[in-house]
């Protein structure tokens, strides 16, 4: 019988990996629906995670076109929103906390009446509002579904102070 | 076991109730996000300026935080032949006005503002209108309180009106 070499001779029978999902890192990639929240209205998102740092950027969209006369040959008004948002998430490896800041960036004009005639109000144009999220979000570890909620207060020069909320959900991969 | 009818009819009713409740504050919900998206303007459409054939009033209806100000322009023109504009009704030669009590979809105020149209009449005389019809549809105020009863016409404003200033 051949006696086993010394433990510390033992080489390795696998190679080290890098961490994978179910070693307790968060998925690295989010695209979610948001109704209201950073967006205004709603928002289709993509989110990167960069979880050395339990850091978020995100990128979002929407896009609204709206006849608002019945009239023929009136246009129609158009709201677009790009919400671009860093996060900062604490808490437990599924719950976490969410702590964000970034800018909506607005696009409105305005619906014009029957005769092109647009009546515009304040802040019409392109616009940037200052936006934060204060929220919960669950985090899957192999991916798959993640939601979340918050509040998403909006700052615009010529709009004052929205206090906004929203809920989202979608799919981490 | 069933529910007597008339807690059924309740529940419905306070079902219903709930329904309204929650549609009113999703479409408030909504208006405020577009409001600050810049979607809402001021609009007016003075009734005493009207196209050929139209029959001229002594008023400007002016709605404030609207979304729909193509809608209500358009209308103005089309229904009343009368003259759209953005922004609130001209303020000189109010003698006063009526703050409407009704309740919009989109939460904008709506305000009628009368005038002393005596200068028009005294230039056009009292038939200019239409067919040799009245030069101002009734009712044509002439002092506060006259504008105070057309605001308190319940056939006019069925929602109810105020009477208010500039």
């Amino acid at each position: 019988m051949t006696p086993l070499p010394p433990a510390a001779d033992v080489a390795p029978q696998t190679a080290p990996t890098a961490p994978t999902a179910s070693d307790g890192t968060m998925a690295p990639d989010a695209v979610y629906f948001e109704v209201l929240g950073n967006g205004l209205l709603y928002s289709i998102n993509y989110e990167r995670f960069l979880p050395r740092y339990s850091v978020g950027l995100r990128g979002g969209a929407s896009f609204i076109t709206y006849k608002v006369s019945s009239a023929s040959g009136s246009g129609n008004l158009t709201l677009a929103t790009l919400p671009l948002v860093v996060s900062y998430y604490w808490g437990s490896p599924h719950h976490k906390v969410q702590l964000g800041l970034g800018a909506t960036v607005l696009y409105f004009d305005a619906s014009s009446d029957s005769t092109g005639t647009k009546i515009e109000g304040a802040g019409t144009g392109l616009n940037v509002a200052a936006t934060g999220v204060l929220g919960y979000r669950y985090m899957p570890h192999d991916g798959g579904f993640t939601f979340g909620a918050g509040f998403t207060p909006l700052l615009r020069a010529v709009k004052g102070f929205l206090p906004w909320g929203g809920v989202n959900a979608g799919f981490a991969f | 076991m069933r529910l007597p009818h008339a807690a059924r009819v309740g529940a419905l009713l306070a079902l219903l109730a709930a329904g309204g409740t929650a549609c009113d504050a999703i479409t408030s919900v909504i208006v405020t996000g577009a409001d600050f998206g810049g979607a809402t303007a001021d609009a007016h459409c003075d009734r005493r300026y009207v196209a050929e054939g139209g029959q001229a009033s002594a008023f400007c209806q002016e709605v404030v935080g609207t979304v729909a100000a193509s809608q209500f322009s358009d209308d103005c023109r089309n229904k009343f032949q009368a003259t759209p504009g953005a922004g609130l009704c001209p303020r000189e030669r109010i003698i006063a006005g009526c703050a409407l009590d009704k309740k919009t979809d989109d939460g904008s105020k709506v305000w009628d503002w009368y005038y002393d149209v005596s200068d028009v009449l005294a230039d056009a005389g009292p038939d200019a209108g239409p067919d040799g019809g009245p030069t101002f549809a009734a009712p044509v105020p002439t002092d506060v309180s006259a504008v105070g009863a057309v605001c308190a016409d319940r056939t006019r404003y069925e929602d109810g009106a105020e009477l208010a200033f500039p």
